[in-house]
Order: C-alpha cells, then sequence, then structure tokens
C-alpha cells in the first residue's frame, strides 16, 4: 500500500512538471527558434489525462475532494456513520458505472487500433487510464466502507479548504 | 420527469455528503442510463475529453504559479510596498491592507489564499498599531475576495471553459472592477477610521517607496507577463499560464530564496492535489453540462421565462439572488459549473453579455465567501486572526454592505465589466 501511495503522489507531481515545461519549452521554440513541435499539444493532454484520473484515487486517500457536509454534521454520531456508508456506497457505484463504460470504450478502440493523431501511440492505451484510476478510486472507497463500517471512521471526511490553508500555513511559520 | 430526476438525484447526493464532483457525476450518469439511447461508453468519452480541452490546461499552471508564490516573501514586500505607499493617510495601515490585497490577487486566482498571505501579516501590525482586531479581520476577510476578481483568476478559467468565452476577454473585465471595488472598501475605511484613535505611521520618504516598490516588483511582473502576453498577442492564456508558472518559480527559487530545490517536491504535490480536485469536478460537471443541453433544460427555462415577458434587469436579480443563496452553501468553482450552463444560455436569449453575466458571478461567489455558514473567508480569517467563527462574521458584516453596493453596481452598469474587454479586443 505505502508504495501505491508514494507512486500515485510522484506520477501526478511529475505529470504536472512535464506538463508545464513542454508547455514552456514550445513557447521557448516558437520565439528563439522560430519552430514547434507538432506532437507537444497533444502529449500536454495525455499527461493532463493521466494528472487527473490516477490524481482521483490520491484526492479520495488525502480526502481533498470537497463537498456539503454541513447538513450531515447536524446528524448524531450513529446516523452520520450510517449516511456514510450510504453516500460511500453510491461513490462506488459511481466508480462502477465510470469502469464499465470506459473499459467498453477501452475495448472498442483496442479492436480498431487507432493511434494518436500526432504520436506513434495506441490511442486504447492511453484511455485505459481512466479505468485504471476509477479502480484505484474504488479500492479507496472500499478502504473508507471498511473503516465507516468497523467504526473506526465517522464520516467520508470530505476536505475542509480552509483548515488546509491554515495548515499550509503553519507549516510555512515552523520552516 | 428526467430533469426532476437529475436535479433530485443530485441534491440528494450532495446533502448526504458525497463529494461534489462525484454528485454531479452520479446523478448524470443515472440519467442518460434511464431516460436516453446515449450508452455509458460514449458518457466515459465525454469525461476523457475534458482532458484534451485546451482552456482547461490553464488551471494547473495558475494553480503552481499561485502555489509557489504562497509560499515565498511575495506577501511580505506587497505589504511593505503598500505601507510604504499609502501608510501615511487615516486608517493608512488598514487601507495599506486593502491595497496589499489587490496587489496580492494579481498573482494569486484564490480568494482564501489572498487572506491567509496578507492576512497573516498585516492584522497583528494592526492590531500592535492600536486597531481593534475586529476592524482589521473584517477588512482583511472581505478584501482578500478580490483575489478571484483580479486576474489571474481560476475561478474565471472554469467559467471561460465551460461557456466557451476567451479566457483573455473575462480577465480584462475583471481589472476594472477589482480595481472600483478596491478603492470603494478603501474609502469606506478611511471613512470608519475617523472615530480610531490610532496614529498613522509617518509618510515614507520617496527612497523607500522606490525601494519597497522594487523589491515588490519582482512579484507583480507576473501579472505584466500574463496581461501582456496574452493582449500583445504572444501567447494563448494557457501559454501564458505555463509562463507564468516556470517565472515564479525562478523568483521563488533563485530571486526571492524562498524556496529551496529540496521543498520543490511539495509544492509540486500541493498544486496537482489542488488541480485534481478542481479538475474532477470540471469532469463531471461537464457531464452535468451535457445532460443540461441535451435535456434542453436551460432552453425550455428560457422559453418560460420569454413567455413571461421577464426583462433582463428582473433576469438578473434572479440570478443574483440564486447566487447568493447558493454561495452560502457551496464553493465558488462548484456553484459556477453547475450554474454557468443554466443562466448562460438564458442571458444569451435575453440579450446579455455572456462577459457581463460572468463578471456578476465571480462577485456572487466573492459575497458567499465571507457569509455563513460556507464562507471560506470568514473559516481562513478566523484562523489567521485567532477569533471564532462568530467574532469573523460580525467583524465582516459591515464591510460585506460595500459588498453588496458593489453587486448592484456590477449587475446594473454593464460598462464597469465590458469597457476594457471592448475598448482591447472589440466587440
Amino acid at each position: 500500500m505505502k508504495i501505491l501511495d508514494r507512486l500515485e503522489e510522484w506520477i501526478i507531481s511529475l505529470m504536472l512538471l512535464a506538463m508545464t515545461g513542454l508547455t514552456f519549452y514550445q513557447v521557448v521554440l516558437r520565439y528563439v527558434f522560430n519552430g514547434g513541435l507538432t506532437w507537444s499539444l497533444e502529449l500536454t493532454g495525455v499527461f493532463f489525462a493521466v494528472m487527473i484520473f490516477i490524481g482521483v484515487p490520491y484526492g479520495v486517500r488525502v480526502s481533498s475532494h470537497i463537498g456539503v457536509d454541513a447538513l450531515v454534521k447536524l446528524l448524531p454520531t450513529r446516523q452520520m456513520r450510517a449516511v456514510g456508508i450510504l453516500a460511500t456506497l453510491l461513490c462506488l457505484l459511481y466508480v462502477g458505472f465510470v469502469i464499465v463504460g470506459s473499459m467498453e470504450y477501452v475495448l472498442k478502440m483496442k479492436q480498431v487500433a487507432i493511434e494518436l493523431e500526432d504520436l506513434p501511440i495506441q490511442r486504447w492505451i492511453i484511455l485505459a487510464v481512466m479505468p485504471v484510476g476509477m479502480a484505484l478510486t474504488g479500492l479507496r472507497f472500499l478502504q473508507i466502507l471498511y473503516a465507516l463500517a468497523t467504526g473506526r471512521s465517522d464520516g467520508l471526511r470530505l476536505a475542509d479548504e480552509a483548515a488546509e490553508a491554515m495548515h499550509l500555513k503553519a507549516k510555512e511559520d515552523t520552516v | 420527469m428526467n430533469t426532476l430526476v437529475l436535479f433530485s438525484l443530485l441534491f440528494f447526493c450532495m446533502a448526504i455528503g458525497m463529494p461534489i464532483a462525484i454528485s454531479l457525476g452520479l446523478s448524470s450518469i443515472v440519467t442518460i442510463v434511464f431516460f436516453s439511447q446515449d450508452s455509458l461508453a460514449s458518457m466515459t468519452i465525454k469525461m476523457f475529453e475534458t482532458s484534451e480541452h485546451y482552456t482547461l490546461m490553464a488551471i494547473p499552471f495558475f494553480v503552481l504559479a499561485g502555489v509557489l508564490m504562497s509560499t515565498g516573501g511575495v506577501a511580505k514586500r506587497m505589504v511593505n510596498f503598500a505601507i510604504a505607499a499609502v501608510g501615511h493617510l487615516r486608517g493608512g495601515l488598514a487601507i495599506a491592507s486593502v491595497l496589499a490585497c489587490m496587489l496580492f490577487a494579481a498573482v494569486s486566482g484564490s480568494s482564501p489564499a489572498t487572506v491567509v498571505a496578507i492576512g497573516s501579516i498585516v492584522i497583528a501590525g494592526m492590531v500592535k498599531n492600536g486597531y481593534p482586531k475586529e476592524f482589521g479581520a473584517g477588512v482583511i476577510c472581505n478584501a482578500g475576495t478580490l483575489g478571484i476578481l483580479i486576474p489571474p483568476s481560476i475561478v474565471m478559467v472554469v467559467y471561460a471553459a465551460i461557456t466557451e468565452v476567451s479566457v483573455g476577454r473575462i480577465f480584462l473585465a475583471g481589472v476594472i472592477p477589482g480595481l472600483v471595488l478596491g478603492l470603494m472598501l478603501m474609502a469606506a475605511v478611511w471613512w470608519r477610521a475617523g472615530k480610531l484613535k490610532t496614529t498613522p505611521p509617518p509618510k515614507a520618504s520617496k527612497r523607500e517607496l522606490l525601494r519597497t516598490l522594487r523589491e515588490s516588483l519582482w512579484g507583480l511582473a507576473l501579472l505584466v507577463i500574463i496581461m501582456g502576453g496574452i493582449y500583445g498577442g504572444i501567447f494563448t492564456p494557457t501559454e501564458a499560464a505555463a509562463v507564468s508558472a516556470v517565472y515564479a518559480l525562478i523568483v521563488a527559487v533563485f530571486i526571492y530564496r524562498d524556496l529551496s530545490f529540496k521543498d520543490l517536491p511539495h509544492v509540486f504535490l500541493e498544486a496537482s492535489r489542488t488541480t485534481v480536485m478542481l479538475m474532477f469536478i470540471v469532469v463531471n460537471a461537464l457531464l452535468f453540462a451535457h445532460v443540461l443541453t441535451t435535456e434542453r433544460i436551460p432552453q425550455t427555462i428560457a422559453e418560460h421565462i420569454l413567455a413571461v415577458g421577464m426583462e433582463p434587469w428582473m433576469f438578473l436579480l434572479v440570478v443574483n439572488v440564486i447566487l447568493l443563496i447558493a454561495g452560502n452553501f457551496m464553493e465558488p468553482t462548484g456553484i459556477i459549473l453547475i450554474l454557468a450552463p443554466i443562466f448562460f444560455p438564458i442571458a444569451t436569449e435575453l440579450g446579455i453579455d455572456p462577459i457581463h453575466l460572468g463578471i456578476i458571478m465571480v462577485v456572487n461567489m466573492e459575497i458567499g465567501m465571507v457569509t455563513p455558514p460556507v464562507g471560506l473567508n470568514l473559516f481562513v480569517t478566523a484562523g489567521v486572526a485567532n477569533m471564532t467563527l462568530v467574532q469573523v462574521t460580525k467583524a465582516a458584516l459591515p464591510w460585506l454592505s460595500v459588498l453588496l453596493l458593489f453587486l448592484v453596481m456590477v449587475t446594473y452598469i454593464p460598462q464597469i465589466s465590458l469597457f476594457l474587454p471592448n475598448l482591447m479586443m472589440g466587440k
């Protein structure tokens, strides 16, 4: 699990680095060398896709996906946990839908074997990041479900942006 | 019927505390699966295509630039300059805080980040100079909302992407409103400071002013790069965002030296996390928007509105009321993504400029950030000022009237928003 955690973090950080670098490089090429890369935009899109879909399970793990928890917080603990279980199950339902839909599409693409427009990569390979990311997301929700069912957690633990901003500040002050 | 299913599912999912992104996605998918011929596979294609959306690629870059600028001492230098420039006036420190918020808003696309960066420096300073804490907290809480009005603004990028208007245009449209609101807040501070017994610091010498300006110039140049680059036709908004991220990195690491190389992995992860959170909402919101379009929901509402003879000014009033209510419960990106696809076609029918509508929505979001129960700026201000949420809410209230007055102005005087983009980019 630890390895998977670190891997997610490295992948999304590197994708951001690569996107920024590539787009910047493209601007430099255009102005300094009067040239350009035809494939850079498409590749940036690929990086973006990997970042988003591998980032989603990471976001579930560190609870950075925001939601409205004002209502749920009014409930007593027992009901809160029950609602949390329902919410997690519905999240898993969503994950299921997306996995089925994207797998269908990936298999279709694999059959017709289309390549990306400007890069010699089979399109289905890139698309596969979607079911993979969603499967990992499902795994994370199962972990949450387990914690809820065994009484180790009371809710979905959604992101608290304000707390996070403060946390950042605190960290900065201690540096 | 479909509409009812779509919206009741959405509200149910959000009410039981599911992430906004999944609430949007699940309600859209269920509606599609049960009420239309579209296949599940075609839905997932729609989701994947979001990552190929050129405008949206600006989001990770702006987020990265913002994180780099926030962790550094950029804010500190801007505060120094603001104090040197206007600190000697009546209520000078508070006026300088508003100015510092305006300057920081020009390098950051987020409001809470602006409050944290500027507030954590100036509130203590104001208290030391004899200002009541409530005064400082109230001013910062409201002035910090400028973060999403003064470009660059992530909320505006999201609006531009979902309504397909130009990022350059809406950024430009935010400039005059940002300046006007800043000046209005400063005037209100000046007026209310008459009752305070504070002695402003002595007027800074010209040399001091120039020195502080020079120090903060590296940060301020970010806005020049973005705006100059876009309007000079040098690069697209997305490229401008990438260039500003690289520039921010160079400034933070090599010029200000606020960050070292070993901090960078953390910075990138931080920016990725925020980006993914935003983008996952966008991915699902575009699905939601797709369902709205195929079900012709906005068009139906528009027809009704036109049939009962609703005038544009009445429609805008309704828009404001809905947004103000929504703003109390949700955060800006979510609201823009859910409501813009509904309002946008109606506004177009009524002859309202989509850029104008965008600015109205952004100003409403600002107000939502300083009103409970979900007011991000309130939470953050409570944190930096060491006050309770109730205290901050009370402290922010008098200044909120300035924001509301400003909302009325922006809503009914379209020229405030449209003058600059029309002047620079044609109609």
